[in-house]
């Protein structure tokens, strides 16, 4: 998908859950509705989506040459890249932690066992994921 | 690794920001290179050694480590 579709996407997309916000907002204001509890995390999604999306369309449709280019070799930069990719395992390390110390305080906390399967199979997920990336590239590397 | 961007692009004549254009990367890349903080890919190693009109060897020096245990 190019820049210029995906900016009309995500900006589309974006005000699409800003709108069902508002449609959620005013019509179950005043129910119990669950759907109500929805509005405020579309809201802040929509607005995060819209606003990704309309910056990518400036870049796209900015006169301004030089800018763009700038962007792009920012965005492109092989260290950039690198600095970003480190930062990401080294904060996939503290999470591992983090999260697991997380699952143990709430087993602890004798809260409803739903709420400790689902953190700790989402915990599951992303060790799975790991060595599914970790597998996959030792093939293709 | 060491390497003689720096001494090589002053030769030149070009200033960072001018290098780091030319190479398509930003301007602190060609510093973090210079100034031995950061080891380019092959691939931009590569570009900067024909930008240079010499050989990779002639540009980067490898050191070999000492490992002491």
């Amino acid at each position: 998908m190019n820049t210029k579709k995906k900016g009309y996407l995500l900006s589309v997309l974006g005000i699409a859950l800003i709108f069902t916000a508002l449609y959620f907002f005013i019509n179950f204001r005043s129910t119990e509705n669950s759907l109500f509890n929805l509005t405020y995390i579309l809201l802040g999604i929509g607005s995060g989506i819209f606003g990704h999306g309309l910056g990518e369309l400036i870049i796209v449709y900015s006169k301004n040459q030089n800018l763009k280019k700038s962007i792009n070799i920012q965005k492109n930069d092989e260290r950039t890249i690198a600095i970003n990719n480190l930062s990401k395992a080294k904060a996939y390390d503290a999470m591992i932690y983090i999260f697991s110390a997380l699952i143990m305080i709430m087993a602890f906390m004798n809260i409803n066992p739903v709420a400790v399967i689902i953190s700790v199979s989402a915990y599951l997920f992303i060790i799975f994921t790991n060595v599914f990336y970790k597998i996959k590239y030792n093939k293709e590397m | 690794m060491k390497n003689r961007l720096e001494e090589l692009r002053k030769e030149k004549g070009v200033n960072q920001e001018k290098l780091a254009e030319i190479l398509e990367v930003s301007r602190q890349t060609i510093s973090s290179i210079e100034n031995g903080r950061y080891n380019p890919s092959i691939l931009l190693a590569f570009k900067i050694a024909k930008y240079f009109g010499k050989k990779i060897e002639d540009i980067f020096i490898y050191e070999e480590e000492s490992n002491e245990y």
